[in-house]
């Protein structure tokens, strides 16, 4: 009976204990004091001091969701940040975190566990409004203000569309912007010229170059060329510099299919199961078509855009007649490459990679490139046209007990100035800056990267953002939910019908988050 | 120094002696207990506890100064307010769920049930054939996924080259999507059950089958009258494991559906309850911890329910000898009558 009796005291005390402690932590607990202390210290020249009185530096714990391949240009910059603020002890290490991994639980770490939180951030900016309002970030704009005078740090030297979104609510700043991008068509342009057609710039463009492949396909004049036959020829050459050998290759390469013997091809490569492009182009028909993304107070505007419609209606009827039956993402640069697509959209980062490919095996000029401006707007000539829907990398300094000295803050603070400002070698990722200075640096405007394919990608100050909402999630998951259903083989209903209910839908969300 | 209680050798003696029986006769079980039962109270009832009080308020992980009392309010929330968009998806998982578990509850037992009496007649290599059947149940669900993903994928599945169809099984039809879940549940699960139903197959008394054969009682009669009668108890264990371990349903969902495929704007078509609350979870929004606890208890008191009723179910045999006895009485009775 006594180990019964001593059993269940042990049970009973942590049950006390655990309403106890956790009741208490619950109602009581506020976040640990982070009252911002003043302990920055300046050199002759008006810089902070990194280094304590025992010649210890700051190291700076980065985490960031830019992952594979484009993290790897962005350990360039910090490395240059690296060696200029070496005699400084001034160091910064960057980690990567996977987005999903990194949005669940970035929150709960700098509550939870602040000594192994990141210093700063590197994320979405369109979820800087919420983190704003949760607390999770410090104010960027007061931080730059303890270097004084010796402040260069200006918001002036960002883009306007870009940096729009790194203000809370009440105007405070609370990141710098890294980078804007959008997804772009990869394009075969060496078999739309093959066939005598040219690259598309506008929504009926597009259509029209679709058509005539289906119509040549159909007729058996059809020229195609697989990347993978010229590849392993190529690749078998015993004079790897032979152009003359080479070209003769990809001369070989050509044929041309019908319907018998091309079953597969289709123009345009995509889906609703899993496609990236739902993250850009229902986004970009709403603002070329003069519609907004988000009211002032945050919740969806999109849900009242005739282009949405309309680009989602054109897309609906795409399907077995532009778009092949068995098509995913798994399936994009692999029909890209044998020929059996002309258009797939993707992220820009596989820019270079996908270039150097196949300007190797295919000749330059062989892939084109296609940013997402104008192709979606039913009137090409309005001023919105030109619009793109933009996603951008931010930095931003965390409300963590260690970011509460003022010298690590703007420790932080330089970090992201510096490596916003020298993103030059970032940029190569495919990813426009949102810096002015660097866009406008002659070596950002001669660098191979620019000439290749980022001048492709439309005018950064094209780039419109989601803005300042806190309903991230309903506001922009919603709006893809409405693309990925037009091509779903489950729908019912029309695309009006289907673009409100998303729309209800995210209200619903938006109700049920407030109402908590 | 006159009030001060003095102990006296006598009473200190019988303390010292109490104490030392007391370790003498619980020590060792103390030592032995003490290692689950620390994990059993910080990782089982703390958390459970602290989940309690989570899902009374409005808890953000963000910002614990945003953290406000609601009482009840999240689980009123999700019983009554058929407008709020918590219960509706809720309720609509908690009906797949439900519904799922139900389906397979039949298959979960008829199958491993008639593998267990085939092994139990020991034909020619019984035994490789029981390590093959409990041979899934090894592998995560992780792994059993990314085969039934390649036995079942639209572009490359392996059904659908075989048999030259091109079926989208899991992103299409809804039933087709649910079809493919219940066979990978299946497969993965029936080893469990197939073990509880074997072994109870083993321990029925071979007098039954002895006596029912003097009786003529053959094949499936004899199945029917003697061997189900005789697993009956391994039989509920099994129903009842299957439903409750079916009502925390997520891993063969996430492998091979993710919910999906989506049928409309709200629709996640094959969404469950423990996907749903994972999702909320995931969804970034910071102050939904609480409702989230709420829905988790509501799950474990549905489930709770469920064993009770396994419980009351059971409670016969459990309860020791108690038909037995009342026989036994029974025959004294009727002896002492004759006599």
């Amino acid at each position: 009976m006594k180990i019964k009796k001593i059993l269940a005291s042990a049970l009973c005390l942590t049950m006390c204990l655990a309403v106890t402690a956790s009741a208490g932590f619950i109602t009581g607990c506020k976040k640990p004091s982070r009252e911002l202390v003043n302990d920055i210290v300046f050199d002759e020249f008006g810089d902070p001091i990194f280094t304590d009185e025992n010649g210890k530096g700051i190291r700076l714990n980065i985490q960031s969701v830019i992952g594979s391949p484009d993290n790897a240009k962005l350990e360039l910059v910090n490395t240059a940040f690296n060696d200029y603020y070496r005699s400084s002890g001034l160091q910064a290490e960057i980690s990567s975190v996977e987005n999903g991994v990194f949005y669940q639980q970035i929150a709960n770490t700098i509550t939870t566990d602040p000594k192994n939180a990141p210093d700063v951030i590197i994320f979405h900016s369109e979820r800087l409004t919420y983190f704003a309002s949760q607390k999770i970030l410090v104010p960027m704009d007061q931080t730059f203000e303890f270097l004084g005078d010796n402040n260069t740090f200006s918001t002036d030297n960002y883009l306007e569309n870009v940096i729009a979104e790194c203000y809370d609510k009440s105007g405070t700043l609370y990141g710098v912007p890294l980078d804007v991008h959008s997804g772009v068509w990869y394009v075969r342009k060496d078999i739309i010229e093959k066939n005598g057609l040219t690259m598309p710039s506008t929504k009926a463009e597009f259509e029209a170059v679709c058509k005539a492949l289906m119509e040549k396909k159909a007729d058996g004049t059809l020229w195609t060329r697989d990347m993978t036959a010229v590849k392993s020829q190529i690749d078998a050459l015993s004079n790897p510099n032979d152009e003359q050998a080479k070209q003769k290759i990809r001369e070989s390469a050509w044929k041309q299919v019908g319907a018998d013997t091309a079953a597969n091809f289709f123009p345009v490569e995509m889906s609703g199961a899993d496609n990236i492009e739902a993250g850009w182009i229902p986004q970009s028909a709403v603002l070329q078509n003069g519609g907004k993304l988000t009211k002032d107070d945050g919740t969806p505007a999109w849900n009242t855009s005739t282009g949405l419609k309309n680009t989602l209606e054109m897309i609906e009827g795409w399907q077995d007649k532009y778009i092949g039956a068995n098509r995913d993402s798994q399936t994009l640069f692999a029909n890209l490459g044998n020929g059996n697509a002309v258009f797939g959209c993707e992220g820009p980062w596989w820019l270079e990679q996908r270039l150097n490919e196949y300007d190797g095996y295919l000749g330059e000029g062989a892939l084109g490139i296609l940013s997402l401006s104008g192709l979606y707007a039913d009137n090409p000539q309005s001023g919105d046209a030109h619009k793109i829907y933009g996603v951008g990398h931010v930095f931003s300094i965390t409300n963590t007990a260690a970011n509460s000295s003022a010298t690590r803050r703007v420790a932080a603070a330089l970090y992201a100035k510096f490596m916003t400002e020298n993103a030059i070698k970032y940029t190569e990722g495919g990813h426009l800056p949102a810096c002015k200075s660097v866009l406008d640096n002659p070596e950002y405007k001669n660098s191979t990267a620019y000439n290749r394919y980022l001048k492709f990608m439309g005018q950064p100050e094209d780039y419109v953002m989601l803005g300042n909402t806190q309903y991230f999630s309903p506001v922009y998951e919603q709006l893809k939910t409405a693309y990925i259903w037009t091509l779903s083989k489950n729908k019912s209903g029309t695309v009006e019908e289907h673009i409100k209910g998303c729309f209800d839908e995210a209200m619903a969300q938006i109700k049920g988050a407030d109402d908590l | 120094m006159e009030n001060q209680k003095l102990t006296t050798v006598s009473e200190y003696a019988f303390k010292q002696s109490k104490l030392k029986d007391f370790f003498k006769r619980y020590g060792m079980a103390l030592i032995f207990i003490a290692p689950h039962l620390v994990f059993f109270l910080a990782f089982c009832i703390y958390p459970l506890i602290y989940g309690i009080v989570m899902s009374l308020f409005k808890y953000n992980i963000a910002d614990p100064s945003q953290n406000e009392w609601r009482g009840l309010g999240n689980f009123i929330t999700l019983l009554f307010k058929a407008d709020n968009i918590y219960h509706k998806e809720f309720w609509y998982a908690m009906g797949n769920t439900a519904l799922f578990a139900i389906v397979i509850v039949p298959l979960s037992i008829i199958i491993p049930l008639f593998m267990a009496i085939c092994i139990n007649a020991k034909p020619k290599g019984y035994k490789l054939f029981r390590s093959l059947i409990y041979l899934p149940s090894v592998l995560p669900v992780s792994a059993s996924g990314v085969i039934f993903t390649a036995l079942f994928g639209f572009l490359f599945g392996y059904i659908n080259q075989w048999f030259g169809v091109s079926v989208d099984w899991l992103n299409s039809n809804p039933m087709l999507a649910w079809l493919v879940i219940l066979l990978l549940c299946l497969w993965g699960g029936w080893g469990g059950n197939f073990i509880i139903l074997n072994a109870g197959l083993k321990n029925v008394d071979k007098s039954l089958y002895e006596a029912a054969a003097v009786d003529g009682c053959t094949g499936m009669r004899r199945a029917l009258a003697v061997t189900l009668p005789a697993i009956k108890q391994q039989m509920v264990l099994c129903i009842f494991n299957t439903i409750i371990g079916y009502f925390g349903l997520y891993g063969q969902i996430y492998v091979l559906t993710n919910a999906g495929p989506i049928t409309d704007s709200t629709n996640h078509s094959t969404m469950s309850v423990m996907w749903y609350i994972q999702s909320l979870i995931n969804s970034g929004n910071y102050s939904v911890y609480g409702m989230v606890s709420a829905m988790g208890l509501i799950l474990g008191i549905i489930i709770g329910i469920i064993t009770a009723i396994q419980l009351i179910i059971t409670r016969e045999r459990k309860s020791g000898t108690k038909r037995s006895n009342e026989f036994a009485e029974y025959v004294k009775a009727k002896g002492a009558a004759n006599e």
